[in-house]
């Protein structure tokens, strides 16, 4: 599907996700339905911590991580 | 005080609880409480906003005392555990860490390789590395010799609760190992938790005995009680086995004693 002008489309846990181009990765997770306090976010196999995320800047074809800790032995 | 040491932490409790299979946050809160574990699992898994009780943080955060050990399962290279090991630690603000690869779904059971691999640079990040690792002496010391502050080799496959298959090779490991042994996974019963205790194992790591008991907090409480009684009859000092018998009683005849 053609990209709208202003959105931009990247990859979120693996799958394809479009938003307003200059958002921000805080602005994502708040999207995302989450203020991102138990969650690790990784940007192209980077870790990015919680102070930078309102900061950071996604672009077309970012493969972002969110990552919790859930059950496991 | 009998108390277990890593790295610079001190736990009075010498079983860990994995935070797997529970049907619900809440149980396995109440299992934790009723353990009295100071150490615990968890796994990083992707978020998911349509299932938010998958997040154990917050749950977890509400118990005091418990410091975090996140694993690596879904890793199946050294490459990717050590990833997995530097995001884990920037959620869980705890230096532990258990080394966990297993690349194949069908026995579960740890690659050797990949996780000395994983381990020796983990330790030199300065992770507290406890590796889950096949019950083998030479790679047990190998990795005592990279920097682990453990080894947690299985009693038998994970989830299995075959209990303690591998107990020959496990008694050389405790005698061989200058750093805590915790036996990681295979449990069924409390009884083998006291028995791995006995043998002189450090602590022991359940979950899926007690995650899929009827009763899990009452399981926990058992579990606990079993590693503690082991504990302390290792420590107490377990007599020899005999091939004959030695009587408790004396021997001396007396009823019908002639002279």
């Amino acid at each position: 599907m053609p990209e709208q002008p202003n959105t931009i489309t990247i990859q979120l846990n693996g799958e394809p996700c479009t938003l307003q181009a200059g958002s921000t990765l805080q602005e994502l997770l708040l999207n995302s339905g989450t203020d991102g306090k138990t969650i690790a976010t990784l940007v192209n196999d980077h870790i990015v911590r919680p102070e930078n995320r309102p900061e950071y800047r996604l672009e077309a074809g970012d493969r972002v991580e969110m990552l919790i800790f859930a059950g496991g032995g | 005080m009998d108390s277990l040491q890593i790295g610079n932490y001190t736990f009075s409790s010498r079983l860990i609880l994995g935070t797997g299979k529970f049907s619900s946050a809440t149980l396995m809160q109440d299992a934790l409480k009723a353990s009295g574990s100071q150490l615990v699992t968890v796994a990083l898994r992707r978020f998911n906003r349509e299932q938010p009780g998958d997040d154990l943080y917050t749950p977890l955060s509400s118990i005091p005392g418990l410091t975090l050990m996140p694993n690596t399962s879904g890793a199946s290279t050294a490459a990717e555990a050590v990833q997995a090991a530097r995001i884990a630690r920037e959620l869980s603000g705890s230096p532990f860490i258990k080394v966990e690869i297993h690349p194949n779904p069908q026995h579960l059971m740890p690659d050797p390789i990949e996780t000395y691999e994983a381990s020796k640079i983990l330790a030199k990040e300065g992770f507290l590395v406890m590796p889950y690792i096949p019950a083998d002496p030479v790679l047990a010391k190998r990795l005592e010799e990279v920097g682990c502050a453990s080894v947690m080799p299985l009693g038998s496959a994970i989830g299995s609760g075959q209990g303690l298959a591998t107990a020959e090779m496990l008694r050389i490991i405790i005698r061989e190992s200058t750093i805590p042994v915790i036996v990681d996974a295979g449990l069924r019963s409390p009884s083998e938790a006291a028995l791995a205790m006995e043998m002189g194992c450090s602590a022991v790591l359940v979950n899926s005995a007690i995650a899929v008991a009827g009763d899990p907090p009452a399981m926990a409480e058992a579990f606990a009680g079993c590693v503690q009684a082991g504990r302390k009859a290792w420590k107490a000092g377990i007599m020899e086995k005999s091939g004959t018998a030695i009587a408790t009683s004396p021997l001396t005849a007396f009823l019908g004693a002639t002279s």
